[in-house]
């Protein structure tokens, strides 16, 4: 058996489509990639660089995070048979979930867990669409939505504006609260909230000019 | 910009910092399992089949249920056994293993129960109790009555059809709402493409998995196709163009379009399929026509209500178009057209 320590990516897959699969009748292998990254975004809310996390996101070409890692992993997973594809979902196969198990025990991955318990829990109470809506509206993804190619995410220039929030965050909901489904729901919602604001302000905005349009008419 | 006030309201007020506050990481964790159960409970309970009052609980230790309820004995149930429909008061209590235990016409004391368990409430809104405090979950996408329940769609056709059936029919959604110009849906109001292209996107949204709906986005030179839809990692993408049939109206100002107006947006839609397709060769690109269609008979400039007859006359009146773009090519889909009801008077008589 290979060293557990690269199997990073590979323990986020099952872990998060394990969570889910259930509850969701399957995952897809979008909805996997923003949750791994929630659950990075969640780590660098505790502190940890984004170097530690072990794989990196791009923003991708549809404006969604995404781990080239993740898709060699969940590649290599599906052809292993450790997670099954039917129509566009992916769900654990009992050798997944016994590979999941295996990894879980070893020490290399536990302190993943709470990151990804955070994010699996988020994507429980935030209501659906509501996360995708929230994570494009983060700093980092928002600051590389004007490129048009692919680019690299959560940067040393992009964490700055993320500790930034992130400070307000862990003030407003308590430095001493364990559970990262707290933060996460609040800042997920906080963001969404933003974005809803926002566009109702430039929707009122737009309706007056009609308004006024019709008044010249 | 962060607006720590936004931020703070939130974290005061919304079910998942509050439970946290008041039953600590035990009630977080109760809390999951309960999030964890409601999508599975609405997979085979509709929230349009409540009629009584719903809780769903969860306890922070086991074994505490006989304190806060009584009634009729409990029943154990796999989770594909739940209860179809709730007329009076019935009480699921999460448990471990794939199992619940189903309280018909229970009596509860919530004020008790929510102080020992996550208590989650439907009962035409949904939320938490949390030490006897209610605690309502905002809903986005109204049209649904319950957040937890996900119906969410494969095609964008089974969505769309969809929306037609739930959403314009009878204009329950509040952004499809904005359209009219008052609540009898005689008239449109002015300009009301705004508000249906806001409407279909945020359905859109909330109920496809995987894509990115992206308002007015421009195909050629001059000209923004009204929706854009992406599926993430396929070449997939959807064209939307809608239209409207039927009159505005702006005080005296009156704008119409009827049938020649569908036509014209399926021309338009193929125009805009042959120009996207020559700069984005790539894509595997499909055209979808969405016409609202509130034609109603006989409106003066003064009307401002309908008879049935009269408001429902184009109801199953289908537009003809010529030529038939979807019997040519195999990236334009049949049209779609909405028809949306006006809430017609009993009394009003034909160009009241």
């Amino acid at each position: 058996m290979a060293d557990p320590e690269s199997y990073q990516a590979s323990y986020d897959l099952l872990a998060i489509a394990e969570r889910l699969e259930r509850v969701w009748d399957g995952v897809t292998a979008a909805e996997l990639h923003l949750v791994a990254y929630v659950a990075c975004l969640l780590a660098i809310y505790r502190k940890r660089p984004a170097s530690d996390w072990g794989y990196a996101f791009i923003r991708s070409p549809w404006g969604a995070p995404f781990s080239p890692d993740l898709e060699a992993s969940c590649n290599a997973l599906r052809v292993g048979g450790f997670l099954d594809a039917r129509t566009d979902v992916l769900t654990t196969t009992p050798s997944g979930r016994d590979f999941l198990a295996f990894l879980s025990g070893g020490s290399q991955h536990g302190w993943r867990t709470q990151f990804l318990d955070g994010a699996c829990s988020s994507a429980l109470a935030v209501p659906a669409g509501a996360m995708r809506n929230a994570v494009q509206e983060e700093p980092s993804l928002r600051r590389s939505s004007v490129h048009r190619q692919p680019r690299p995410l959560l940067t040393a220039g992009d964490t700055v504006a993320l500790y930034e929030q992130f400070g307000v965050l862990a003030e407003v909901v308590g430095t001493d609260v364990s559970d990262l489904m707290v933060p996460s729901v609040v800042w997920l919602t906080y963001l969404s909230e933003a974005k809803r604001l926002e566009e109702q302000r430039l929707a009122l905005a737009e309706t007056g000019s009609l308004e006024s349009r019709h008044r010249v008419d | 910009m962060i607006d720590t006030n936004v931020m703070r309201r939130l974290a005061d007020g919304m079910f998942v910092p509050i439970v946290h506050r008041e039953l600590g990481d035990a009630g977080a964790a109760a809390l999951r399992d309960v999030l964890s159960f409601l999508p599975r409970l609405y997979s085979v309970l509709s929230p349009e089949q409540i009629t009584g009052t719903l809780y769903v609980l969860r306890f922070l230790t086991p074994q505490q249920a006989s304190p806060v309820l009584s009634g009729c004995s409990p029943v154990e149930v796999p989770l594909d056994r739940l209860p179809r429909g709730v007329a009076q008061t019935t009480v699921i209590e999460v448990l471990d293993k794939e199992v619940a235990r189903v309280w018909e016409n229970a009596a509860i004391d919530v004020a008790l129960a929510s102080t020992i368990a996550v208590v989650y409430r439907y009962r035409g809104d949904e939320g938490f109790v949390v030490r006897d405090r209610y605690c309502a979950i905002p809903n986005p996408a109204v049209e649904h009555l319950s957040v937890f329940a996900r119906p969410t769609f494969s095609s964008l056709l089974e969505a769309l059809q969809d929306y037609r059936a739930r959403l314009v029919r009878t204009s329950t959604c509040h952004l499809f709402r904005m359209a009219w110009e008052t609540e009898q849906r005689v008239f449109f109001a002015s300009g009301p493409e705004h508000h249906m292209r806001r409407s279909l996107c945020q359905f859109l949204y909330s109920r496809l998995r995987d894509v990115n709906v992206l308002p007015e986005q421009r195909v050629d030179e001059t000209h923004p196709v009204d929706l854009k839809v992406t599926w993430s990692f396929t070449l997939s993408e959807a064209l939307i163009e809608i239209k409207w049939l039927g009159k505005s109206r702006n005080g005296t100002s009156i704008v119409e379009y009827w049938d020649a107006r569908a036509r014209e947006g399926a021309k338009q839609l193929v125009d805009y399929l042959d120009w996207y397709r020559t700069t984005n060769p790539n894509a595997d690109t499909k055209g979808y026509l969405v016409v609202v269609d509130g034609r109603r008979r006989s409106l003066s400039a003064t009307t401002t209500s309908v008879s049935q007859a009269d408001g429902m006359y184009d109801e199953h009146r289908e537009i003809e178009y010529n030529p038939r773009y979807e019997e040519l090519r195999s990236d334009f889909a049949p049209p779609l057209r909405l028809f949306a009801e006006p809430k017609w008077t009993a009394d009003a008589g034909a160009g009241s």
